[in-house]
């Protein structure tokens, strides 16, 4: 079976998120403290799981966050947890952590996510 | 580890205190399925009958150590992830109230300000008395209430509650500029401007009309007393030395028209207090006529209610005063008649 590519649009409590098949990327965009993050995230771990066993491929994950909430940050932590998974089975993965300039939280929370982990996180300021 | 969100029901309580049963929704573990199974396999070690081989043992253990470094790990982040997400939550709030404060402020400022502008907007600048908007603006209200109260008095007429006009001009002003200069000239107008607030009460009202006309208007006023009100300011301002130069000083005289609002005591909406106006200004130019330093003032018979209509345009005033509709007070015995 084919993996399709998922595509749910951001509303004002979930991140618009983009996971292409074809190329690996994967993107995060926008902020998160949904009534039930586990159920908005359910999908999305299982489709990065399907990737990952069936595709097998490279992945580019970009991060642009605002706010999330703690529920939300454990569902994010479980996808982290996922591509260290992917990259110490020796694929390629690259991380991108965007922060606003001058989000001091954001950016922390991108270091806090990359503690511990062999892979590498970029961290990208935007204006 | 594995990462199952699925709806599982467990009794994750008794996991933990062995005999209290726990049912519905355990956002535990829907959260941490990889370690509640864990501690669930313990337990069902724990609990076995007869002897348990080391390597299960061993196997169990392990496999806490490993959940339990990882939940570790998830704490350890997420409380530090959770703060991040609270503090950025509270500079927000913070800069909200600061920005709010701000607004407040701003607010404030434009309420002053806009009361200066409406301030300003009724006064004379140069005399810092009332100016006509003022009057155009204020004046329609203060008459309503005057007409309502006599209309409430049926019959017997109300005490002081008549509006009294006087209009003022200064003799031969032009003289002062011409000699002295205008600064001069606005100097003595300022001196002016506090002699006629010298005659008023609280709550009367002085504006400037126009350039050395003045309007008086008192108020809760009795018409009877309208000529010594006319004639205190002739007095006021006859009596006054005005400095046009800091050692020199010159006396000036002023021509004074008046009458009181309502013009018609029993009909006191047949004439405005725009009509009013209209009939202080001929008895100015009446004064004038009749030699400066005096007053000239009206008032309507109220017995001739009927031949009193259409206003106080001059021919008209004239037929009321032929027909005794009008009659007019002059000081002294200068005036010759309209």
């Amino acid at each position: 079976m084919k993996l399709e590519p998922f595509y749910i649009t951001g509303k004002k409590d979930t991140l618009a998120v983009r996971l292409d098949p074809q190329t690996g990327r994967m993107s995060f965009e926008g902020e998160s403290y949904p009534e039930n993050a586990l159920e908005f995230f359910a999908p999305i771990t299982k489709w990065i799981q399907a990737y990952m066993s069936e595709v097998k491929g490279a992945i580019v994950a970009d991060f642009k966050l605002q706010y999330f909430n703690s529920s939300s940050s454990k569902c994010l932590l479980d996808i982290f947890e996922l591509l260290e998974n992917h990259f110490r089975q020796g694929h390629s993965v690259v991380v991108n952590w965007h922060y606003q300039e001058d989000d001091e939280d954001i950016e922390e929370s991108g270091r806090d996510f990359a503690e511990d982990l062999s892979l590498q996180i970029n961290m990208i300021a935007y204006e | 580890m594995s990462i199952n969100t699925g709806e599982q029901k467990s009794d994750l309580g008794t996991l933990f205190h062995g005999s209290v049963p726990v049912t519905g929704d355990l956002v535990g573990e829907r959260l941490f399925p990889g370690e509640v199974s864990a501690i669930r396999h313990a337990k069902e070690l724990l609990s076995e009958e007869g002897a348990v081989d080391s390597d299960s043992w061993r196997e169990a253990f392990a496999q806490l150590l490993d959940h339990y470094g990882h939940m570790l790990r998830y704490a350890k982040k997420i409380t530090s992830l959770s703060d991040s997400a609270h503090r950025k939550l509270l500079k927000m709030r913070e800069s909200l109230t600061g920005r709010n404060q701000e607004i407040q402020s701003q607010q404030d400022a434009l309420l002053k300000l806009n009361r200066e502008l409406e301030r300003a907007g009724v006064t004379d600048a140069l005399t810092e008395l009332y100016n006509r908007r003022y009057v155009y603006h204020y004046l329609p209200g203060d008459a309503e209430a005057v007409i309502r109260a006599y209309q409430s008095h049926e019959g017997e007429m109300p005490e002081n509650q008549d509006l009294i006009f006087l209009m003022i001009d200064i003799d031969f002003f032009k003289e002062i500029n011409d000699r002295y200069g205008h600064i001069a000239g606005d100097r003595v107008l300022k001196q002016i401007a506090a002699v006629l607030q010298g005659c008023c009460r609280r709550g009367d009202i002085v504006a400037r009309w126009g350039g050395e006309e003045f309007l008086i208007i008192h108020r809760e006023a009795n018409r009877l007393h309208a000529r010594e009100l006319a004639e205190r300011v002739r007095r006021a301002v006859a009596e006054a030395s005005f400095f046009v130069e800091d050692d020199e000083s010159i006396a000036c005289t002023c021509s004074v028209g008046f009458s009181a609002f309502p013009i018609l005591p029993n009909f006191p909406r047949r004439f405005s207090w725009l009509d009013t106006i209209q009939a202080v200004d001929l008895m100015l130019i009446t004064a004038k006529r009749s030699g400066r330093d005096c007053w000239v003032g009206m008032d309507a018979n109220p017995d001739m209610a009927e031949q009193l209509k259409g206003g106080f345009a001059l021919p008209k005033l004239q037929s009321y005063c032929r027909e005794g509709a009008v009659r007019l007070h002059m000081s002294g015995n200068r005036a010759e008649g309209i």
